[in-house]
């Protein structure tokens, strides 16, 4: 047998190649309607996950990124200038998807966005997708209601809590009526702040004045993600929002999906559609892992005692 | 127009097509075996991947409920509400793919809820009592629910477990089966090769290719599955994917769950270990018939050489080279063949040659005999034509010798007639003038008749060597000694011819031949053949003046068994062309009128050939030499003399 193999071994040798690290070429768009620092944390992440499907930046792949600068109203012109470039896959982040799905650009979309794409109009199902579009969702609205939960349980007397949103966001309302709906339940006042720019913020925190804090994640915020803890700190507010890079930047809880197992499926929706599957045949994805990272320095810096029931849930606590 | 092949291709194809009949025979055989062979060991390898892989996701779900175990414990039910939710917590942070768990009493009653996305409920008293996954827990411990796709996308399973102890609660479990995912994508087969999970209805619950499970894909219209679920015997078969890629598939049923996990290979993946055999022994096939057609090649002519120089060797032989012989060298048939045939046109070359030496024999006696029969010819013309010529002298000699000896007679009485004159004519006293002048007339009376009384004994004798020719054998016939009548008779002729010519020399040289013996002869008559020869010799000799010139006279005598030759050869004058044939006949000489009386050779002849039944030849060269051959019989044959 062993000879056969030796044998065998010159013919199969034009065998299929396992690897395909020469893979063509490919440009690649991101267009996201905030600044760059709101991409900060997670463009290593998509880098990782493309250069594990093998597209690696600088050898066989180009990341054209545009951004808006908090201003929604560039996006379709950035989007048109990708789009002549032209990119093989548009991404598109957080606010700019809604604008983006309704210019109905000529290149395949790929998007990740905070809230419920069927809530937002965005898709008529997850399973399919609108033709030309797929993408992820991050589950942000939903999670709302469980994160003033949370807030409740670190201290349940809670009665006034503050909410920082940005109302371009697609699927906000639905973001907002759930989360109206748990503090009616839960006896608590909600503040509404909508903030769009670095002035609504600061405004914003100007007129605040609440026993605890709930950001609701995009972009937007994250890109002033420590002004809003330093904030937060400040004032001996619990803050708590969606994405681990708050907890990491000085907010006391954040819940919500593993953001780098996310980028990983989003590069693996690129590498897809760069193999020739049509977006529309891939399902949108919820994440399905989810983290609670809960900062112990900001917890005593605000004198708040994390109960036992809440760091038996932490998946991470930063000490 | 058909071709035909030569013997050494046909061989050659022969060979070939012998040995890629056996190898197409052998290779058909052994590919046979090894595709059944390498099929089996892929279904086997195809069987084992889909058990294992049942086995990893029965384990995951397994995991599950060891977690879930947790919460069932019989005391559970006292427990405070703090602990259980605190139990809940540990459970979720435990097991990522739990996305909700419930706790409902002994009642059916909703005691507790805990999700990752909704807020948490606690004792809100809900009555589940109706509620499947409860009721499930009522028939078995541990009960499985349906698949179902939240949302239309995500696949979700209830695990609901009885909790121990008397009326028993029940912690449910809604249990996100994307993460299976992470199972399935882990499970290799082969390069690229893949495990999927159908439940009994064959919708996809788990595929490496997420999307296809979050599509609600149904996949029972594939026949693998559809058998799977029909629950057909075979485990493993070759099948066709969604997108169409034939593939080996094999499957493997979940216990409890009822899930059927599914393993699929590309077939040309699973079956490369017999399409490289195949290949191989395709590879050996060509091979074999390239060495079986060289070797075919070499075989065939090896064989065909030998046969071809056969054949060559018998064109030539049959074009009449009878000297062509075959290299020969193996000792086979073919070898053995040659050999034959080598020898078969040695033996035709032999009585080839042997039928020219004979016909070659049979010429050379005829033209002998031949020759033979025309010397006896010539000889009996001769001895005829010498034979009449002697009877005709002797008759002459006969006729003339009465009248000679009345003259001879009368002339000797005619010479005492004068001395009786002279007496007469003394007494008479006559004149003595007178008487002198008769004197002188007596004197010269009596000297006439001296001269006639001389001439008349010549002629006398002429007449008697005549005469000899009709004689038979004159004197005694007895045993004589041939060599030492030869010495005798030469010394008397040496002796005579110094006597004639006193300062004559001459070298004489005897090769006698002491076998030859005594002969019954006439030794007298015999003399005088040899003397004759001898004076004829030193005669030739003596009138040769050539300067330095050495006269040589060889005398030699030969035995046979049936005769004697005896040979005198002289370096004389020789005889020349006009001669020859006459000088056997009576009265032919050459010498000067009273020197010879021509009678020499020809008494010679008659004497060898008529009284001793021998022969008598000559051989000369003009200028040069005369050898006269003398051979006689040892038996005298009967003297014929016809006249």
């Amino acid at each position: 047998m062993k000879r056969r193999v030796l044998l065998a071994t010159p013919l199969l040798a034009a065998g299929p190649a396992v690897a395909q690290p020469n893979r063509p070429h490919a440009r690649i768009g991101l267009l996201t309607a905030q600044r760059a620092a709101s991409m900060e944390p997670f463009l290593p992440t998509l880098r990782a996950g493309l250069a594990a499907a093998g597209l690696v930046e600088g050898r066989n792949l180009t990341l054209e990124t545009r951004f808006g600068d908090d201003d929604l109203s560039r996006v379709p012109a950035l989007m048109e200038e990708l789009v002549r470039l032209p990119v093989q896959v548009l991404l598109v982040q957080g606010a700019a998807v809604s604008v983006v799905v309704r210019a109905r650009p000529p290149v395949p979309v790929v998007f990740v966005l905070s809230g419920n794409p069927v809530a937002a109009g965005i898709a008529q199902s997850l399973a399919r997708p609108p033709v030309g579009f797929t993408g992820l969702t991050l589950l942000s609205a939903e999670l709302n209601a469980k994160r003033l939960e949370l807030l409740h349980d670190l201290r349940p007397g809670l009665r006034r809590v503050a909410v920082i949103a940005n109302p371009d966001h697609p699927g906000e309302t639905l973001e907002r009526s759930q989360i109206f709906e748990m503090a009616e339940r839960l006896g608590i006042t909600i503040s509404l702040y909508h903030t769009r720019s670095r002035a609504e913020l600061d405004a914003a925190f100007a007129a605040m004045d609440a026993d605890a804090l709930c950001v609701f994640a995009d972009g937007f915020v994250l890109q002033n993600r420590e002004a809003i803890a330093r904030f937060a700190i400040a004032r001996r507010m619990p803050l708590i929002s969606g994405w681990r890079a708050f907890a990491e930047s000085g907010a006391l809880i954040t819940y919500g999906p593993r953001l780098a197992e996310s980028y990983r499926r989003f590069a693996y929706f690129v590498d897809r559609i760069l193999r020739g599957t049509p977006p529309e045949e891939l399902p949108i994805e919820r994440p399905s892992v989810f983290e609670l990272v809960i900062n112990q320095r900001t917890a005593a810096a605000i004198g708040v005692e994390i109960p036992l029931s809440l760091l038996a849930r932490a998946d991470l606590v930063i000490e | 127009m058909k071709r035909t092949l030569s013997l050494a291709q046909r061989l050659a194809l022969a060979f070939l097509g012998l040995v890629a009949a056996v190898l197409v025979v052998n290779g058909s055989i052994s590919m046979w075996f090894a595709y059944r062979e390498a099929t089996e060991a892929a279904v086997r390898v195809e069987q084992e991947k889909a058990d294992a892989a049942a086995e990893r996701v029965g384990q995951f779900i397994a995991e599950l409920e060891q977690q879930i175990g947790w919460t069932t414990r019989a005391d559970w039910a006292r427990v405070p509400i703090e602990q259980r939710r605190y139990d809940f917590i540990r459970l979720l942070r435990q097991a990522p793919a739990i996305t909700e768990a419930l706790f409902v009493d002994g009642q059916g009653r909703e005691q507790l809820r805990l999700s990752r996305l909704e807020p948490d409920v606690l004792a809100s008293g809900a009555d589940l009592s109706a509620d499947a996954r409860f009721r499930g827990t009522r028939e078995g411990r541990v009960w499985y629910g349906p698949v179902t796709f939240r949302r239309g996308s995500e696949p979700y399973m209830a695990l609901a477990m009885a909790h121990a102890g008397r009326n028993p609660g029940a912690t449910i479990a809604e249990v996100n089966l994307k993460l299976i995912w992470e199972v399935i994508a882990g499970i290799r087969v082969g390069g690229s090769g893949y495990a999927f999970v159908t439940d009994t209805a064959g919708r996809l619950i788990a595929h490496p290719d997420m999307s296809l499970v979050l599509r609600e894909t149904d996949l029972s219209a594939l026949p693998q599955v559809a058998d799977a679920i029909a629950g057909r015997d075979e485990r493993v078969q070759t099948a066709r994917t969604l997108s169409g890629q034939s593939v080996l598939s094999a499957h493997a049923t979940i216990p409890r769950l009822g899930w059927i996990v599914f393993v699929e290979q590309p077939t040309s993946e699973a079956l490369a270990p017999v399409y490289a055999t195949a290949y191989q022994t395709l590879a050996l096939l060509g091979l074999g018939v390239v060495l079986a057609l060289l070797a075919g090649v070499v075989l065939a002519r090896r064989l065909t050489g030998p046969i071809r120089a056969l054949q060559a060797g018998a064109e030539r032989l049959g074009q009449g080279d009878l000297t062509q012989r075959i290299e020969v060298s193996a000792g086979d048939e073919i070898g053995t063949l040659a050999l034959r045939f080598n020898e078969m046109a040695g033996r035709i070359q032999d009585a080839q040659e042997t039928l020219e030496a004979k016909v070659a024999d049979r010429t050379r006696e005829l033209s002998q005999s031949l020759e033979e029969l025309r010397n006896a010819q010539d000889r009996l013309l001769q001895t005829e034509k010498l034979a009449s010529l002697g009877q005709l002298t002797a008759g002459i000699a006969h006729e003339i010798k009465n009248p000679l000896n009345f003259v001879n007679n009368f002339a000797e009485l005619s010479v005492e007639l004068l001395a009786e004159l002279r007496a007469a004519m003394e007494q008479a006293g006559l004149d003595p003038a007178l008487r002198a002048e008769l004197e002188e007339l007596c004197a010269m009376l009596s000297d006439n008749l001296a001269k006639v009384t001389a001439h008349g004994k010549r002629a006398d004798s002429i007449v008697r060597n005549m005469l000899a020719h009709s004689r038979e054998g004159g004197g005694e016939r007895r045993r004589v000694d041939v060599n030492a009548l030869l010495e005798e008779t030469l010394g008397l002729a040496w002796h005579g011819a110094r006597a004639e010519r006193p300062g004559f020399n001459v070298t004489i040289e005897k090769r006698l031949d002491a076998n030859v013996g005594e002969l019954d002869l006439f030794p007298q008559e015999f003399a005088r053949v040899l003397l004759n020869l001898f004076g004829n010799a030193f005669h030739a000799v003596q009138q040769k003046h050539t300067p330095g010139f050495q006269p040589h006279v060889l005398v030699a005598t030969h035995a046979t068994p049936a005769s004697v030759a005896v040979t005198i050869r002289d370096n004389g004058t020789g005889i020349p062309e006009a001669v020859r044939s006459h000088i056997f006949e009576p009265f032919f000489t050459t010498k000067p009128p009273g020197q010879g009386t021509g009678l020499g050779l020809s008494l010679s002849h008659d004497i060898v050939v008529q009284q001793h039944g021998g022969q008598i030849a000559v051989a000369t060269e003009p200028g040069a030499w005369t050898e006269f051959t003398i051979t006689l019989p040892r038996r005298p044959q009967p003297q014929d003399r016809a006249a």
